[in-house]
């Protein structure tokens, strides 16, 4: 048997969902100031839930991070430190994280059994049983339900390196309109720059005369469309209103020292940005933690640029009580093997690995899961990518065995039925 | 079957000599909407609207200046009538045409210049639509004549049967049968897994062929192969089909003993041919007179074209569940493709002659609340990239430079014009690219309904290029309003961006933009030039 082809069509894209972002919410969404103004941003999350996901592609090794074991056969060579939280430790390669650890959940007990790098696929999609449809990754189908229609930012937006562009694909069935907008390093789309022969006079000037043609045009006509095409020009406006975001000249010395001036620090805080801004689903992914050779050495300068500005953002996040409503999500494919080769490095081990949530329903300084002592396999509360994509929706709200994708009147469950959530880490 | 072709034939024999037929064909389309809606119905459009729309849905673009003021002093009768003659006849039909089956059929993948040729000779020579799918299917690149529809296979992949036999069903038959790879549907009745694989039969022994001392490649066939083999995921019973279509028997495949199945083997620059190759049984029966499902798929496409969405729409959900909104209209028209031997021209000349058609967009404060699938108003559509980008060229008097300008003789890199490139060099071909790049789906994506996107309008806000074209210069529009007096300002901007002459509000607020403004003549017009062309009435055709 070969892989279905990608389902594409229109009948399975209908959501209710999509339809309210089209076209109700595309109206409505005109009479909105929007994130023009920060104040605006805040009231605005205040009320809406986000997510973020921070995507270590490849594999982030569970022993250099989030289960260390020090002084056992497979432990390598970095030891364990105390955190914040009275009986957790980690490696000592996340110094700063540790202070941070009662934000933080840990989930050490899992087994996505899938060794290849497919299983990114699985990590995003949560592993839904075949209903022949393509499901929607985890950006598309959470920020189908966060989203609100009314918001000038779109949806889901990744934040990575190499190139950008619109991955309309990740909305699966969802549609295109739930795409992810992907700002490749950091960039925004390829227009944001207005040519100064544009001065802000004449910019305002044209755009009155180009609303004024649209109120004679759209008098006695259907408005759906008309009305989504001028929204489109102010959410244009106020995304190069906010080309501060992208501005790193705009950055203050303070953020600039805890989130550092590497590529990944400044994601990092991009990332951030966008959260404060309101868009929905923000991933921010970062390669290379492949570590088949030299995993020591890798791991050293890796966590380096992963642990003081991940620390910095969960700080801020909490400080200005973000983090109440924003669900933090630490990612990778799988975790690496116990058995390190000759290369000194580790393969691919989706065995027995960790990873991290924080925020939004999440039980601060909780640990799910154990594995054995050398850290080859799970010993206790063994969870698999569904059971994690179950947790994401009940963390923010949503309980996911009730909630169901309306896709062509064909009901379709948002999760694997036979999975459920991992309640030792929800608040 | 002779019977049944026997019958089918003395059926359409009757239908055409029925008081029907006295009748021309837009008006029975007319009549047969009348009978579906008993709301209000829009007017009859304007001269203007009609005018652009048609330019547009048969020339692939807004009419010029000229044209515009010559059709507008035209006092004949019957000059709608004429104008879609000259259009249907006229040198940029093939082209428009060709922008949009490739969108159709290939969904933005990219072919190469002898497909565009290809479609652009068979819409120039109205080939019959029939005629045309046939050859997209069974074309295996032995003649040059048809090489170049192997591509409608090849854009996709010369591998992935399931593919190609899921978009065959979808683009050629309506029948998105993609659910129906691992199950029957669960809720449609009548689209089964044994349709899928009965398909995918058709197309499992086809290969990719590459001649070794040409290089050329060809899509052939394997002489032998097995049967489809398929297991529901619901039920896990297994079954197997040979080569059947929907409503169609399987069809007998002579076996062949080994060593005897190929008609000619490879031989200098040829690829080995089999004696039974399927994808010409598959041409043969599928894009048929006696196929209905072919006939009511390309007649609701048509339809779609014109008049902005299908009769049955979604356009590749043809099935008892999701019912036409107008049942015996679609019928007739497929009836009508069918008895006019798949004449294209015929149905898009009917169809753009109906008051359906040519009915105004605007219909008053209950626009909104009137369903669209009643026709009581002109279905409003987006321009497509390829419009958008003639039609800017058309209104800022860029177009035939850019025609004239030779194409580039090695492709540049990727415009980034937030790295600061230059803009790219001036060409057909560099404009298209910027255009699509901006306004075209992803390769493999349908084109369905309108899709606002903030690159888009950022595009229209900041691209280097149209503000470049906004400043007078040799024949552009602007260069020529610079020159126009006050009185004539606004009526020379509205028909070159509008296509219409301008209101007397407009003309008001024209001047009053004029004697408003605070940098003088030359930014006033630039900027009101930009408005237009941002504003949804030139983004929409209507």
């Amino acid at each position: 048997m070969t892989k279905p082809s990608g389902c594409l069509s229109p009948d399975h894209s209908l959501s209710r969902r999509q339809m309210l972002y089209g076209l109700a919410g595309m109206a409505g969404g005109l009479s909105l100031g929007g994130l023009s103004e920060p104040a605006a941003g805040e009231v605005l999350s205040k009320q809406q839930k986000q997510v973020l996901l921070i995507f270590n592609d490849g594999g982030m090794s569970q022993y250099e991070s989030w289960d260390p074991k020090p002084g056992t056969i497979f432990g390598g060579p970095y030891r364990s430190i105390s955190t914040s939280v009275p009986g957790t430790h980690v490696s000592e390669l996340l110094p700063h994280t540790a202070k941070q650890m009662q934000h933080l959940a840990l989930v050490r007990g899992l087994n996505t059994k899938n060794p290849s790098h497919g299983s990114r696929a699985q990590a995003f999609d949560g592993q839904p049983k075949n209903r022949g449809v393509q499901y929607p990754a985890m950006g598309p189908a959470l920020a189908s339900f966060l989203h609100r229609p009314e918001s000038p930012l779109p949806p889901s937006v990744l934040v990575k390196p190499y190139s950008g562009g619109f991955d309309y694909k990740s909305a699966g069935f969802l549609g295109s309109k739930w795409g992810t907008l992907m700002l490749g390093e950091g960039r925004p789309p390829v227009h944001m720059q207005r040519p100064t022969s544009v001065t802000d006079a004449a910019n305002i000037r044209r755009n009155q005369f180009r609303e004024s043609a649209n109120n004679r045009f759209t008098k006695g006509r259907r408005t759906a469309e008309t009305s989504a095409y001028a929204h489109s020009f102010d959410m244009a406006e106020q995304l190069m209103r906010r080309g501060d975001l992208f501005d790193e000249s705009k950055i203050t010395a303070r953020d600039a020292e805890r989130y550092g001036t590497h590529k990944h620090g400044r994601h990092m805080l991009l990332s951030r940005r966008l959260l404060e801004a309101g868009v929905t689903f923000v991933e921010l992914r970062s390669y290379h933690w492949d570590t088949h050779s030299s995993n020591f050495d890798l791991h050293l300068t890796m966590m380096g640029g992963f642990d003081k500005p991940f620390a910095a953002l969960i700080e801020d996040l909490a400080a200005s009580g973000r983090l109440e409503h924003t669900l933090i999500i630490v990612l990778s494919e799988f975790g690496r093997t116990p058995k390190v080769n000759v290369g000194l490095g580790r393969d691919h081990w989706p065995q027995a690995w960790s990873m991290c949530l924080a925020g939004c329903g999440i039980q601060g300084g909780s640990v799910h899961g154990k594995t054995n002592a050398r850290g080859t396999w799970v010993d206790e509360g063994q969870v698999g990518y569904a059971d994690l994509f179950h947790t994401y929706f009940h963390a923010l709200g949503l309980e996911s065995h009730q909630t169901e994708y309306v896709n062509a009147g064909q009901p379709l469950p948002v999760a694997n039925e036979d999975a459920g959530p991992i309640k030792t880490v929800l608040s | 079957m002779l019977w049944f072709r026997i019958v089918s034939a003395c059926v359409l024999a009757w239908l055409a000599a029925t008081a029907f037929a006295a009748e021309p064909l837009h008006q029975r389309i007319d009549s047969l909407i009348r009978d579906g809606h008993n709301g209000p119905v829009a007017d009859r459009s304007t001269d203007a609207e009609f005018h652009r729309r048609v330019w547009l849905d048969l020339a692939g673009m807004i009419p010029s200046t000229v044209e515009t003021r010559a059709f507008l002093a035209d006092s004949a009768a019957d000059k709608r009538g004429k104008l879609i003659d000259r259009l249907l006849t006229g040198p940029h039909y093939p082209i428009r045409m060709r922008h949009a089956f490739s969108v159709m059929l290939l969904e933005r993948r990219v072919a190469d210049a002898d497909w565009d040729r290809f479609l652009e000779t068979s819409f120039r020579d109205n080939k019959p639509l029939d005629h045309l799918v046939r050859e997209l299917i069974s074309a295996d690149g032995t003649d040059s004549a048809t090489r170049p529809a192997m591509q409608f296979w090849l854009t996709r992949s010369a591998t992935d049967h399931r593919l190609l036999a899921r978009d065959a069903s979808r683009l050629l038959l309506g029948r998105n049968l993609e659910c129906a790879q691992c199950h029957d549907h669960p809720s449609i009745d009548d689209f089964k897994q044994a349709e899928f694989f009965g398909l995918v039969a058709f197309l499992n022994r086809s290969y990719l062929y590459k001649d070794k001392k040409t290089n050329q490649t060809f899509f052939v066939e394997k002489g032998t192969g097995p049967k489809e083999e398929f297991t529901s995921v619901f039920t896990s019973k297994s079954d197997k089909t040979g080569p059947r279509l929907l409503r169609g028997m399987e069809i007998m495949v002579p076996e062949f003993a080994s060593g005897e199945d190929l008609a000619t083997p490879a031989t200098d620059g040829r690829p080995p041919l089999p004696k039974f190759p399927l994808r010409a049984q598959l041409a043969r029966r599928l894009a048929s007179r006696e196929n209905s499902d072919f006939a009511r798929n390309m007649a609701n496409r048509l339809w779609a074209m014109l008049l902005g969405r299908g009769l049955v729409h979604p356009l590749d959900m043809q099935h008892a569940k999701n019912p036409p909104s107008h049942p015996e209209l679609l019928q007739l028209l497929s009836d009508e493709l069918v008895s006019h031997g798949f004449d294209m021209k015929y149905v898009l000349k009917q169809l753009a002659l109906s008051e359906t058609y040519q009915r105004s967009s605007r219909l008053g404060d209950s626009a909104d609340a009137v369903k669209s699938q009643t026709y009581a108003a002109f279905e409003m559509r987006s321009l497509s990239a390829e419009q958008l980008a003639y039609s800017v060229m058309q209104s800022l008097g860029t177009l035939d430079r850019i025609l004239q300008a030779p194409a580039d003789l090695v492709a540049t890199a990727k415009y980034r014009p937030d790295k600061g490139d230059p803009i790219p060099t001036e060409n057909l071909d560099n404009v298209l690219k910027l255009f699509q790049s901006i306004y075209a789906s992803q390769p493999g994506e349908t084109e369905d309904g309108f899709n606002p996107s903030l690159a888009a309008s950022l595009f229209i806000a900041n691209e280097k290029l149209l503000l470049k074209w906004l400043e007078p210069q040799d024949g552009s529009l602007t260069a020529k309003l610079v020159k126009t007096g006050d009185g004539q300002l606004a009526d020379e901007l509205y028909v070159a961006v509008l296509s219409r002459r301008p209101t007397q509000h407009e003309e008001q607020s024209v001047q009053d933009f004029l004697a408003k403004h605070p940098d003088g003549r030359q930014a006033a017009i630039r900027e009101m030039t930009w408005a237009l062309l941002a504003s949804a009435e030139f983004r929409f055709n209507h």
